[in-house]
């Protein structure tokens, strides 16, 4: 006499439907859209960003420059769209990378303890400590200034925070059964932390991914703002948000307020995918 | 006694310890220290249920993982079948591992949720290939603990906890181990259920020979399943011998107190006032010497404070106190207590 | 909670006269309006003042969904469909937040299994006990203090005020048992309903909870709603027993003729069980059914050795075969 199971099919439509659903939001558009003008940029821009045209100083938005001209006559609409591109990568891959590389380290950590979680604990406290402004100016001090290392000041401030998070999630799991089963039946220890440790933490990890991502794009601004980064004339909504700083008080509020813009949805659309993915794997 | 080879145990422990000390820390003799099992013999033989019974804290579950080489042990040996065990690294024990397998108490978690329940059955399977194929070796195994084959392809979200624990133990029978260590096999199930279980691995016994270690600390599971029963407590094994006797006529003032606290209907003010233990349990540390229940124990004394042996009682009964040793506590014959039931002991 | 009332008085209650609760006809569902899922099906239960009544059942069987119904405390998307719960004369179900708040912990309170999970970690186990009674009953400071000292000793607490001034996780599982009952005696309420008190802890403890419960609860006068899976439990410490199953009750009269002389199959399985003869493995065959997959039938016909068509098609109605002792079953 054997038990017969009661679920069975694992694939309905309905199941289907049900994962599919949550893409739906606005969040999920917002990256979409972002992601599609990254892509398509050249396409859309109705001018070149880089285009100086010092007859069209400072216009306020019209049909001819949707979001007006800054103070070199280049069309901030397109110079926007451009710029979405170098921030959008630059959060991007700099979070890859963090990614790559702090997770399996995270996970061997948490997973083996003893001196080698010592160690990387350790270096990851030095680095957090390290104001962040400061950090990037001694990397760019040291290596130059240009977009590569920004994507490395990117990777290396989220290295530590990747690594702890997964730290912290692979811990709890360590002792449970179904990894002693998979000891008991002589597993090694890297199959056991890829197969199955991996792959059960992952959902806090990818929503800290998206919330890296929002961060990395502040970062990016932030220190462009400053002059780090990305070099003029190039679009940076960072830079460009500080080129139009002093016209505010004029009145010529464009210059800085549609990068802003921009910032603030990108780092809400990230910002909201992260924790929807963080909901549906609290339950 | 015969030293012929039929009689060696399948698994024997001799003088077994094993202390959790904080991480980072050299000192195993720091305060902090716990000695979870502290000098521990056992001797398993072959086609037999020896059951391991014993609160929170006794070390049952510790010495279990140090069975399977969950664990190491920081003293004493462990022979398995004529060889010492306890000192090979993994690589060297791993062909052993299909001869020593687990249930785990928790079937929601001794399953990976993100696997199927057949590709984790065949990932332990795959410790002693044969030639039959992979699929129809994985259908009959789950037919063999009462589960449609469909099983294989579910997630254990999609099971109920007995179906989980049946597939369990399809899992840890899928290498044809000669010895099955469960963990508190049932608690985690409901009461109708239990015996679903337990029904299912005696048979399983009978069939294929199997030697089971039963850690648990239902008493009625060992009662009907058990041949032997080892009591522990505080890292110790305070009493041991053939399920009948230990039950029927313990020794041990923790056995007969341990009996009583599960015999809820059972009260007498006599025997609450002689039997039962008081206070609650402290922490085993490296140093102790003497009886871990002093203090707790109706019948405690001086005498108590020195180190208590092991001492024969009857054939293959053994009890660690030395009122049972003297013969003090038999059947019936019960010394009176010696402390107030209102003294609760050490409160952690 | 309003809701539509189909009974007034369960059953049940003819047990005794006046009895402190009652509840007839309960339906507590989850999930959509369209495509509701029962959690309890039929519940009904009578517990006279200064009883002890023991409900018994396994997972699924809706045991501590009741508590939580007659608490007012059904989490989030579940729902009393209909039935009443009468406690001392009014309807609880009927009954505003601002009211059942002053109900709970004050004339109904809980003791639940692990207690120390759901005391404040960050305040004093004497700070919190004296705030529910200060709350409650509007006492000082200082008596409501003194009272809390009084009572953690005569629950066998040892230095009470030492101990009183102890956070939570100071107290070792048997120990913070106890003062999760001080908790929900301070206010002297009418009825004590303990869920699953003393599941988790060893056997040694468990003994002794349960006799502190038993003292304590006797000496309080408060009836006693004693919840759990484990019938040796209920055995010992109840006079009136109810058995449920799949959200069903389908037994209920005094412990020593629900035990000795169990009229419905499930409970003589339960039993068997619990106590299984000399030699022999004993269980009942078959799954505990999921919420929502039950039929019309009596929820236990599928596992049930007795069971007929009549069985698979309607529930059977709860009929008193013995004086006071109920059960729902075709079956004589």
């Amino acid at each position: 006499m054997s038990a017969e199971p009661v679920s069975a099919a694992a694939w309905t439509p309905a199941r289907v439907g049900s994962r599919l659903r949550p893409l739906l939001t606005p969040y999920w558009a917002l990256l979409l859209l972002f992601a599609l003008v990254a892509l398509l940029a050249p396409l859309i821009a109705p001018y070149d960003p880089i285009q100086a045209d010092l007859e069209a100083k400072l216009l306020p938005p019209s049909s001819a420059h949707l979001f007006g001209t800054d103070e070199n006559g280049m069309d901030i609409f397109s110079r926007v769209l451009y710029a979405t591109r170098t921030d959008l990568v630059v959060a991007v891959l700099g979070v890859a990378f963090a990614f790559v590389v702090g997770v399996p380290i995270g996970a061997m950590c948490g997973y083996l303890g003893g001196w080698l979680d010592e160690l990387f604990n350790r270096t990851s406290e030095i680095v957090q400590s390290i104001p962040l402004f400061l950090f990037a100016l001694m990397i760019f001090a040291a290596l130059g200034n240009s977009k590569t290392i920004l994507v490395v000041v990117v990777a290396i401030v989220n290295i530590p925070i990747f690594l702890k998070l997964t730290r912290s999630v692979v811990q709890p799991i360590k002792n449970q059964d179904y990894i002693a089963a998979a000891r008991l039946a002589g597993q090694p220890t890297s199959r056991i932390v890829l197969r199955h440790v991996l792959p059960n933490t992952l959902g806090p990890i990818v929503s800290q991914a998206s919330i890296s991502a929002a961060y990395a794009i502040q970062i990016t601004a932030g220190l462009a703002f400053i002059g780090l980064g990305v070099e003029l004339p190039h679009p940076e909504w960072g830079s460009m948000i500080q080129q139009g700083a002093p016209f505010i008080m004029d009145g010529d509020w464009w210059v800085s307020v549609f990068p802003g813009l921009a910032v603030l949805l990108a780092v809400v659309a990230f910002g909201g995918i992260g924790r929807q993915i963080a909901r549906r794997y609290d339950r | 006694m015969s030293s012929r080879v039929d009689d060696r145990p399948l698994l024997d422990l001799r003088g077994v310890r094993k202390t959790f000390a904080p991480r980072g820390r050299r000192a195993r003799r720091t305060a902090s220290a716990v000695a979870a099992v502290d000098g521990v013999d056992l001797a398993l033989h072959a086609g037999t249920t020896t059951a391991l019974v014993g609160e929170s804290g006794s070390g049952k579950s510790t010495l279990a993982r140090l069975i399977v080489r969950l664990h190491d042990a920081d003293e004493g040996t462990i022979t398995f079948d004529g060889q010492e065990i306890q000192a090979l690294d993994e690589k060297a024990f791993r062909p052993l591992r299909r001869r020593v397998q687990m249930v785990f108490q928790n079937p929601l978690t001794s399953f990976d949720p993100s696997q199927t329940i057949g590709a984790s059955i065949l990932e332990t399977m795959r410790l002693a290939p044969d030639d039959e194929p992979e699929q129809e070796r994985l259908g009959r195994l789950l037919s063999e603990v009462g589960l449609s084959p469909r099983f294989a392809g579910l997630r254990p979200r999609q099971m109920s906890g007995g179906e989980l624990q049946r597939a369990g133990i399809a899992r840890a029978l899928s290498v044809r181990p000669d010895l099955v260590v469960m963990d508190e096999p049932t608690s985690a199930l409901d009461m109708s259920i239990q015996g679903q279980v337990l029904e299912l691995l005696a048979d399983l016994q009978r069939r294929h020979r199997l030697t089971y270690l039963l850690v648990t600390h239902d008493l009625r599971a060992v009662r009907m399943m058990a041949d032997r029963v080892v009591v522990m407590y505080l890292g110790q094994v305070v009493e041991e011998g053939p399920t009948e006797a230990v039950f029927g006529d313990p020794r041990h003032p923790y056995t007969r107190g341990l009996l009583y606290a599960y015999d809820l209907s059972g009260r007498d003010e006599e025997r609450d006032r002689d039997v039962r233990i008081r206070g609650s349990l402290r922490t085993p540390r490296p140093g102790d010497v003497g009886c871990r229940l002093v203090g707790r124990c109706p019948l405690s004394a001086q005498r108590c404070g020195e180190p208590q042996a092991l001492a024969e009682l009857g054939p293959g009964h053994r009890a660690r106190c030395w009122r049972a040793a003297e013969g003090q506590i038999a059947g019936d014959r019960q010394p009176h207590a010696t402390t107030d039931p209102t003294d609760l002991g050490e409160l952690t | 909670m309003s809701v539509a009332q189909t009974q007034s008085r369960s059953v049940l209650a003819g047990i005794a006269d006046d009895p402190l609760l009652d509840i007839s006809g309960l339906v507590v569902e989850t999930g959509p309006q369209r495509a509701p899922v029962e959690l309890l099906r039929s519940i009904e239960l009578a517990i006279p003042r200064g009883a002890r009544v023991g409900v018994v059942g396994e997972s699924g069987s809706g045991k501590s969904m009741t508590a939580s119904a007659i608490l007012g405390v059904l989490p989030d998307g579940v729902r009393a469909r209909s039935g009443t719960i009468r406690f001392d004369g009014r309807d609880l179900t009927t009954l505003p937040e601002r009211e059942m708040r002053r109900i709970r912990g004050g004339e109904i309170s809980l003791v639940s299994q692990n207690a120390v999970a759901s005391l404040n970690p960050l305040m004093t186990v004497g700070a919190q006990i004296a705030k529910v009674c200060r709350e409650h009953t509007g006492v000082s400071k200082q008596e409501a203090w003194a009272r809390t000292v009084e009572l953690l000793d005569a629950l066998g607490i040892p230095e009470p005020d030492v101990r009183a001034r102890s956070y939570p996780h100071h107290f070792s599982g048997g120990m913070a048992q106890r003062v999760a009952i001080a908790m929900a005696l301070i206010c002297s309420p009418q009825l004590v309903i303990a869920d699953e008190p003393t599941t988790g802890l060893d056997a040694t403890i468990q003994a002794q909870v349960l006799e502190v419960i038993d003292g304590s609860v006797k000496a309080s006068g408060a009836a006693l709603l004693l919840i759990s899976h484990d019938l040796a439990v209920v055995r010992a410490m109840c006079d009136i027993v109810a058995v449920v199953y799949a959200g069903s009750l389908l037994e209920y009269g005094p412990a020593d003729e629900v035990l000795n002389r169990p009229l419905s199959p499930y409970t003589q399985g339960l039993i068997r069980c619990m106590d299984p003869p000399e030699g022999e493995i004993a269980f009942i065959p078959g799954r505990i059914p999921e919420p929502g997959t039950l039929g019309a039938g009596c929820p236990f016909a599928e596992r049930c050795e007795q069971a007929t068509d009549a069985c698979r098609a309607q529930q059977p109605a709860l009929r008193q075969l013995r004086p006071d002792h109920w059960v729902s079953c075709h079956h004589e």
